[in-house]
């Protein structure tokens, strides 16, 4: 009895309880797959691409080949009170939890990225690891693109960006890089540039390169070979295809399987240098033979020369871009500094933006053709 | 009418005043040296009742009363072991005394033959499938016992069927239970204590025990534990098993339960005791440990990796039926961001349709399943059947048809509920866990969810079975002891050193088990 | 109700390296910059070793005392002295508790359940741990070990999702800031390890000798922290510097195929280690008080522990002021300075001259 009577009256304690914590529906929030921020205004515009199921019939189901998605626009001064003003719009509790990617309008970019990351970084509800783009011209463009691939418009965009990391193309930014670059204070942040392409039906969501940003403010773009090359400094590469041009054998496709790039600094006369080497292993994926039929085997040391220069090429566009146009240390060479030559870095870190125009540096890159494909 | 004509002989032959006697007090009236007075107390002690039997004969010249219980013993050996033998004796000198004395030492009525001095000891023995036999002029009753009363016939256990093993279950006789359990363990440390219990009932209780392996102190808990129950009347082991308990107000019992011989005499040997209730065909097991719910024999016949592989998907079946429905609800009201979104999107297109928030569902839809669970139990198989089927239709599809509930949480309980039935001794607490994780989920989360689990849990490893930690050896934690918990060792490394429950980490109880 | 006080050593090692473990996975105050985390990794086991040897009056005090407590030997010696020193302990379990109480909270209504009042949680928590620390030191050191268990499964999870993508660059020279700096760095954490003070209370509870416990708790500790720290440096890098949460920014962040935001799974951890660590502290605080007043009064005085340390708790958290304030009282060391040195050595001396003068008669 005196157990029952312990169990009623701890029962009735919690009782009072059961309010303190708002249990919300799935079907009252409004789940946020992307976010694109322009400037308006009065400050901030921000479009949301919501999902909005589309599937029909007393079981209501996801339809894939719908586009299940709302798009919601609200402004402020904030990007937090832009997206509470989006909720007054619709009636649904935002829920960006499952948010896939952040585009950034390019006028923002230029203005700095501090303002609108803070809200994503200190948001209990927002990952660090979420996508973050800039858009070519306005955020917007972007997320009102209507793809027809895919569940949701973003989340082909999402699969692109993805897809195109794998396949050396895309330097892929994140939430977490940017504020990385902030709180170092040295170092700079890159992401992918979107641009909506086609009409109609067509209309699809292209990656034109990289931007490119000292701390957090735009300072260049990067086409796709000055990409690569930071994708090979970076020691990013997972996987690409590279196409050279033999004299005899026409153009030869190559598909790096393997890159390892490390990157040593010295001091040379006060000055960084940098001795960066690079290692590459590829496999033959295709090759167009000429009428004169030169043998593939006998030309593997032209090719793998040949490769070498292309991916030299490529870094050496990267460095010029990086270093001496941008003047933005996207290599994270600030903390190798910090690391290996702590004694300059601690003597010159105050003028370390000032100097990073001058550093120096030396590539060495082999490469070895090790697989041929199935074709004789 | 034999007790109202033996009364006028009397009333006739005593020629004074014959005085009729009040019922005997209490069962520990001795038998008297008068063989009509004995009758006389016997029947009114019985009431008359119309399933007592007594048959008077002459045995050498002696008056001899056969007592016995209608259906309760089986006529052919009766008259085969007592009858003839009795109706045939020839004494040179018959007296009630030599007529004792053949049937001390010269006969053999039955294998298992004893001499009672008491009302109550008569009675008892006649009520458990005794013939009585009382002598005029000898103030003792012989029982012979040639029981024949009807019983189910040794038969696979509905409750606990194993795909390799014996297909012998326990049944509701005592003592064909205690010849099972000897048949596997053919030790003479085997032993069984007999003893009663129930004022009313008088229920045969058994001890089992190997003396050298068992724990004095737990074997003497035991029975101060069954000498404290205070009940009128005992009909299953369940009513013996709250008295075994050492925590009552735990969710978790540390008294096991088992239908197989073969599983008591494992139990045995490893220093438990195994308590046999007369009339039920279920063994309690003391003390037993959270880890043994896992444990089937089964296990022991497969190869090891396949038994482990079985062993953890029980723990992973028993956590997924007690937190998946609740973890559910809590992750979709609280925390949606933990969902892979194509998951997210189809629960979330569910949730537009259906009228409830996701813990009142999972709260319905639980306790339909409960509801038609219990109604397939007791309703008699061919209706069962169709329960089953009815149930499948209503909850798997006119539900979700109907827009009441969503197709994910139709997942969920099916999942849950095939989950339940692997672990099936833990089939109440899980119940019970079940719905107050869903509470606690749909009202607070994840956060409410690893409270109730901390309390479950200190709960759990709190209990103390006889002084051996229920979570033993798990924690308090011995390497070398966890052979036999998540997975199962070689048959090498069981062997290596036997098991004695009371040697467990952590276990206060003495270590000391050799012969009482 | 069982018999609660023996446990074994290994569980009181798994319990320290717990509460431990839980420091690091709770709000980190950016006190005095940023810390170098090599340099904080090399200071762990020198301090260590520092407090091997400031701890060694306590442990000379306690080895000839093996069934009782520094309060029990102060007892001994003069019961007014034994009394002060068992409030003392009593405060100082409360104000632990509290403190942990509060982290906790702190973490839930910033990173998880932003709009309940910290009310709910300084309740409900509270009095979970109050039926923990009623039910014993047993049972909660053994749910202790599960916890354990799942704690390293769960870090062996987000290691495979997160060092794959670390960047090794940011475990820089220890040396760089200089001897100095690791010295201060070990001092300081020697100084400011409360559980220091908590393992001259577990004496008497456990089976085996105090000062394999002691290299035991060191051994794993620093392993331990040793590698979440690298894990936490390496996984992310400058971005850790902006966060109060690194560990559960850590969490958040790491993904291994369906599995993503292990924040979740980082909180259910924490909950467990939170419930664990102060279920042990209002256990010895109940058993500090029960010094002062009837033993028999055991609900009492856990409810008057409880509702001491939920008051505590939300004070605390009231403001990040206080919770910061907290962090540098802890920082400074006295507690431990004068609970688990300063008072065994002056016991120690006392009890020697008291068993000359014994002697002499």
């Amino acid at each position: 009895m005196k157990r029952i009577r312990l169990i009623a009256l701890l029962f009735a304690l919690c009782l009072p309880l059961c309010g303190c914590m708002q249990a919300v529906r799935l079907n009252n929030r409004a789940i946020v797959q992307g976010i694109g921020i322009d400037l308006a205004e009065d400050g901030y515009l921000v479009t949301l691409q919501i999902f909005d199921a589309k599937g029909g019939g007393s079981q209501t189901a996801v339809d894939a080949s719908k586009a299940n998605s709302m798009t919601l626009q609200a402004s402020g001064r904030t990007i937090a009170e832009a997206i509470s003003a989006a909720e007054l719009k619709q009636g649904k509790e935002i829920f960006y939890g499952q948010n896939k990617l952040i585009v950034v309008g390019e006028e923002v970019a230029r203005q700095g990225l501090e303002t609108i990351i803070s809200f994503f970084n200190a948001n209990p509800q927002s990952r660090p690891n979420v996508d973050i783009a800039m858009a070519d011209g306005r955020a917007v463009d972007v997320m009102t693109a209507q793809i027809s691939q895919g569940v949701l418009p973003v989340l082909s965009v999402k699969s692109l960006l993805e897809n195109s990391r794998t396949s050396g193309r895309i330097l892929r930014g994140q939430v977490l890089d940017v504020v990385d670059a902030i709180e170092n204070g040295r170092l700079g942040t890159f992401m992918p540039i979107l641009v909506k392409s086609g009409e109609g039906e067509e209309e699809t969501v292209e990656v034109l390169g990289t931007a490119l940003y000292r701390h957090s403010q735009l300072v260049g773009r990067a086409d796709e070979p000055a990409t690569r090359g930071l994708l090979w400094l970076r020691d990013d590469v997972k996987r690409t295809d590279l196409v050279v041009q033999h004299p005899k054998l026409g153009d030869v496709s190559l598909a790096v399987v393997r890159a390892d790039t490390h990157i040593q600094p010295q001091i040379v006369d006060g000055v960084p240098h940098f001795v960066i080497t690079c290692k590459t292993r590829s496999h033959i994926n295709e090759s167009i033979v000429t009428p004169e039929n030169a043998a593939l085997f006998q030309s593997i040391t032209d090719l793998e020369r040949m490769e070498t220069d292309v991916i030299r090429a490529e870094m050496e566009r990267a460095l010029e871009l990086s270093l001496r146009d941008c003047g933005t240390d996207l290599l994270e060479l600030a903390n190798l500094l910090d690391k290996y030559q702590h004694e300059w870095f601690v003597a010159n870190c105050e003028r370390y933006d000032e100097l990073l125009p001058q550093f120096t540096w030396e590539l060495q890159v082999s490469s070895e053709i090790t697989r041929y494909g199935l074709q004789t | 009418m034999l007790f109202n004509r033996m009364e006028r002989k009397l009333q006739r032959s005593a020629g004074a005043e014959y005085v009729k006697n009040s019922p005997p007090q209490g069962d520990d009236i001795r038998l008297g040296s008068d063989l009509t007075q004995n009758m006389i107390n016997i029947r009114q002690y019985l009431h008359d009742t119309a399933d007592f039997v007594n048959k008077e004969v002459l045995v050498c010249g002696q008056r001899v009363q056969l007592l016995t219980f209608e259906g309760m013993v089986s006529t052919a050996n009766m008259t085969e072991a007592l009858l003839e033998p009795l109706l045939s004796l020839r004494l040179e000198n018959p007296t009630p005394q030599s007529l004792l004395w053949w049937m001390r030492n010269e006969a053999v009525l039955a294998p298992e033959q004893k001499e009672v001095y008491s009302l109550g000891e008569l009675y008892k023995a006649l009520m458990s499938g005794f013939v009585g036999v009382l002598i005029d002029g000898v103030d003792v009753a012989v029982i012979a016992g040639i029981q024949g009363f009807a019983y189910r016939s040794v038969s696979e256990p509905d409750s606990e069927v194993n795909v390799r093993g014996s297909r012998e279950g326990l049944v509701e006789p005592i003592r064909t239970n205690m010849s099972l359990i000897r048949r596997r363990i053919k030790s003479s440390r085997l032993v069984f204590e007999l003893t009663s219990a129930g004022s009313t009932s008088k229920t045969d209780l058994c001890l089992c025990y190997l003396a050298n392996m068992v724990s004095p102190e737990i074997l003497e808990d035991v029975r101060s534990r069954l000498a404290r129950m205070d009940l009128d009347m005992i009909l299953d082991s369940g009513y013996v098993q709250p008295f075994l308990d050492t925590n009552l107000s735990s969710l978790f019992s540390n008294v096991g339960v088992t239908e197989r011989p073969d599983t008591v005499a494992a139990k045995i040997s490893e220093g438990r005791v195994v308590v046999l209730v007369d009339g039920t065909p279920f063994a309690l097991i003391v003390p037993y440990l959270f880890s043994e719910n896992f444990q089937t024999l089964d296990d022991y016949a497969h190869r090891p990796y396949y038994a482990s592989f079985i062993r953890i998907m029980k723990y992973v079946s028993f956590f997924f039926t007690i937190l998946l429905p609740g973890a559910y609800v809590a992750i979709a009201s609280f925390h949606p961001e933990l969902f892979p979104e194509a998951l997210l999107f189809n629960i979330a297109a569910a949730e537009e349709t259906t009228p409830f928030p996701l813990m009142f569902e999972a709260l319905i839809i639980h306790i339909i399943y409960e509801i038609m669970r219990e109604a397939g139990l007791r309703l008699p198989r061919p209706i069962g059947h169709a329960v089953g089927i009815v149930g499948g239709l209503v909850i798997g599809d006119a539900a979700v048809t109907a827009g009441l509930i969503g197709a994910p949480m139709v997942m969920v309980v099916a999942l849950t509920a095939i989950s339940s039935f692997v672990v099936p001794s833990l089939y109440e607490p899980v119940t019970i866990l079940r719905f107050l994780f869903i509470i606690v989920g749909g009202v607070s989360g994840l956060y409410g969810i690893t409270l109730v689990l901390c309390i479950v849990f200190v709960n759990l490893c709190a209990i103390n079975a006889y002084g051996v930690p229920a979570t033993a050896p798990a924690t308090p934690t011995k390497l070398f002891d966890l052979r036999d918990v998540l997975i199962r060792s070689s048959w090498k490394t069981l062997g290596r050193r036997t098991l004695r429950v009371q040697k467990l980490p952590g276990s206060e109880v003495g270590d000391k088990g050799g012969d009482i | 109700m069982t018999r609660n006080t023996i446990i074994s050593s290994k569980q009181v090692v798994l319990l320290l390296v717990l509460f431990r473990v839980f420091d690091l996975l709770t709000f980190v105050p950016q006190i005095g910059g940023r810390q170098n985390g090599a340099t904080v990794m090399l200071a762990l086991p020198f301090s260590y070793l520092l407090l091997a040897l400031i701890l060694v009056p306590a442990l000379l005090l306690l080895r000839g005392r093996r069934e009782g407590n520094v309060v029990d030997c102060a007892l001994a010696l003069n019961p007014a002295a034994g009394k002060v020193l068992a409030a003392l302990l009593f405060l100082f379990s409360v104000f632990a508790a509290a403190d942990t109480v509060s982290n906790f909270e702190f973490l839930l209504t910033s990173a998880i359940y932003p709009e309940t009042p910290s009310l709910f949680f300084v309740l409900t928590f509270t009095a979970v741990c109050l039926y923990g620390a009623f039910l014993g030191l047993e049972p909660v050191a053994r749910v202790n070990t599960f916890v354990f268990v799942l704690f390293v499964g769960a870090l062996v999870f987000i290691s495979a999702s997160v060092l794959p993508k670390s960047d090794f660059v940011y475990l820089k020279n220890p040396l760089q800031g200089g001897l100095s700096a690791v010295w201060g760095h070990a001092l300081s954490a020697a100084f400011s390890n409360f559980d220091a003070v908590l393992f001259l209370l577990f004496a008497p509870n456990f089976k085996g000798s105090l000062s394999k416990c002691f290299w035991g708790w060191a051994l794993l500790t620093v392993a331990m922290v040793e590698y979440l720290v690298m894990l936490l440096t390496v996984g992310l890098g400058d971005f850790a510097a902006s966060q109060m949460f690194p560990f559960y920014s850590l969490a958040a962040f790491a993904d291994l195929s369906i599995f993503q935001r292990l924040d979740s799974l980082h909180i259910t951890l924490w909950t467990f280690i939170a419930f664990v660590k102060v279920s042990v502290y209002l256990y010895f605080a109940s058993q500090c008080l029960g010094y002062l007043v009837p033993r028999r009064l055991k609900k009492t005085r856990l409810a008057a522990t409880g509702i001491l340390t939920a008051a505590g708790a939300l004070v605390i958290s009231s403001d990040l002021r206080f919770l910061t304030a907290v962090q540098k009282a802890m920082a400074t060391g006295i507690p431990v300075a004068v609970l688990a040195v300063l008072i065994p050595f002056v016991l120690l001396l006392w009890s020697l001259i008291a068993r000359r003068k014994e002697r002499a008669r």
